[in-house]
């Protein structure tokens, strides 16, 4: 007799479903989807599409994390939203996922503050953080000095009250220039509604979670690590 | 039969072995029998279902077929360790108050598991097809 599964991870099984959670996340969603649905051809494109992510060693590797296959853990999941979030709105996979390996803290932290907030689906919260980047891909070939100034790597947080300071040096952004908007709180709290309605992975978990990333707390938001390549 | 077609069709495509939930044979089943199939699988000929069954406040039980010999009914709640304890052997109607035919599904190990819910093991039927 074997004991009960321990859900402190979300099978494999389920990534393509925690994709669209994320990326079909909508404020004002009276009713959560808690079984996304996609015809059998999509779902082959977009797991094709998803395979790419895996190729960088993230969110994990099986040095790193030897019980990858057994599923992702919730820092591993928030890993996932954030470079899916990131893809979706453009930015190359490559780019995307330094980004988020970059900036793993502030964007938990943002997470964390969207689920003390609300976790509620039916209404944008005005407290909620908006993950400002700025990628500047021509800017850095024409004037380096003022993109190393602009510090492109790392990602500023703009309540959703605030958008105004998205061209404001009073959160270190500067008054002008190109900046990429990813709305994490929403799709975060979407992804942690489903995990837990669906009961795929325990609320006890999902707890001691939130207490890691508090725990954390002196970790900086932004820490730069080395750049994503692609495995051969 | 044609559930099992179908995941062969799946398979053909480099899809997991499993339909769910929105596929028009899970649908269909699931109209028939009347509850909430998330999945269906297949595993060494092995046709495994997935049910999870919501009540006012959401989840109430769910039922899973993890393969040939393991399967598993969850129900939220959890009995005192001496009730827990002689569950076993008994029927499932003696666990919470399931809907036939799974309230006459004989009882395993009865555990306490995660979110103050309690999960039985049980002995599967398998029909041929």
């Amino acid at each position: 007799m074997s004991d009960p599964p321990v859900f402190t991870r979300l099978a494999s099984v389920y990534f393509e479903d925690l994709a669209i959670i994320a990326l079909t996340a909508r404020c004002g969603r009276v009713e959560p989807v808690l079984y996304p649905t996609l015809d059998d051809k999509r779902r082959s494109t977009l797991r094709s599409r998803l395979k790419l992510i895996s190729r960088y060693d993230w969110p994990s590797n099986q040095k790193e994390d030897p019980d990858l296959r057994r599923g992702y853990t919730l820092r591993q999941c928030c890993r996932l939203i954030v470079a899916l979030l990131l893809i979706d709105s453009g930015v190359p996979p490559a780019a995307a996922i330094s980004i988020a390996s970059n900036n793993e803290f502030g964007m938990l932290r943002a997470i964390l503050n969207a689920q003390r907030t609300s976790t509620y689906l039916g209404e944008c919260q005005p407290t909620d953080e908006i993950a400002v980047i700025i990628k500047g891909d021509i800017w850095e070939q024409v004037d380096e000095l003022g993109w190393n100034a602009s510090k492109a790597q790392q990602v500023r947080f703009v309540a959703r009250h605030s958008m105004k300071f998205c061209w404001s040096d009073e959160v270190d952004l500067g008054s002008s220039g190109q900046r990429i908007l990813i709305d994490i709180s929403t799709a975060a709290r979407a992804v942690f509604h489903w995990l837990v309605a669906r009961r795929l992975v325990s609320r006890e978990a999902v707890n001691a979670f939130w207490a890691e990333i508090v725990i954390h707390s002196a970790a900086p938001a932004f820490q730069m690590v080395r750049p994503a390549i692609p495995r051969r | 039969m044609i559930i099992s077609e179908g995941i062969e069709a799946q398979a053909r495509l480099g899809a997991p072995a499993l339909l769910r939930k929105g596929n028009c044979y899970v649908e269909s089943v699931s109209q028939i029998t009347g509850f909430n199939i998330v999945s269906i699988s297949r595993r060494h000929r092995y046709l495994l279902a997935r049910i999870e069954q919501y009540g006012n406040d959401g989840l109430t039980w769910t039922y899973e077929e993890e393969s040939r010999n393991r399967c598993r009914l969850s129900t939220g709640g959890i009995p005192p360790i001496h009730a827990r304890l002689g569950l076993n052997g008994r029927t499932s109607g003696h666990l919470a108050d399931f809907p036939p035919p799974f309230e006459a599904l004989a009882l395993g190990i009865v555990t306490q598991t995660h979110g103050g819910w309690t999960s039985a093991e049980i002995d599967p039927q398998w029909q041929p097809f």
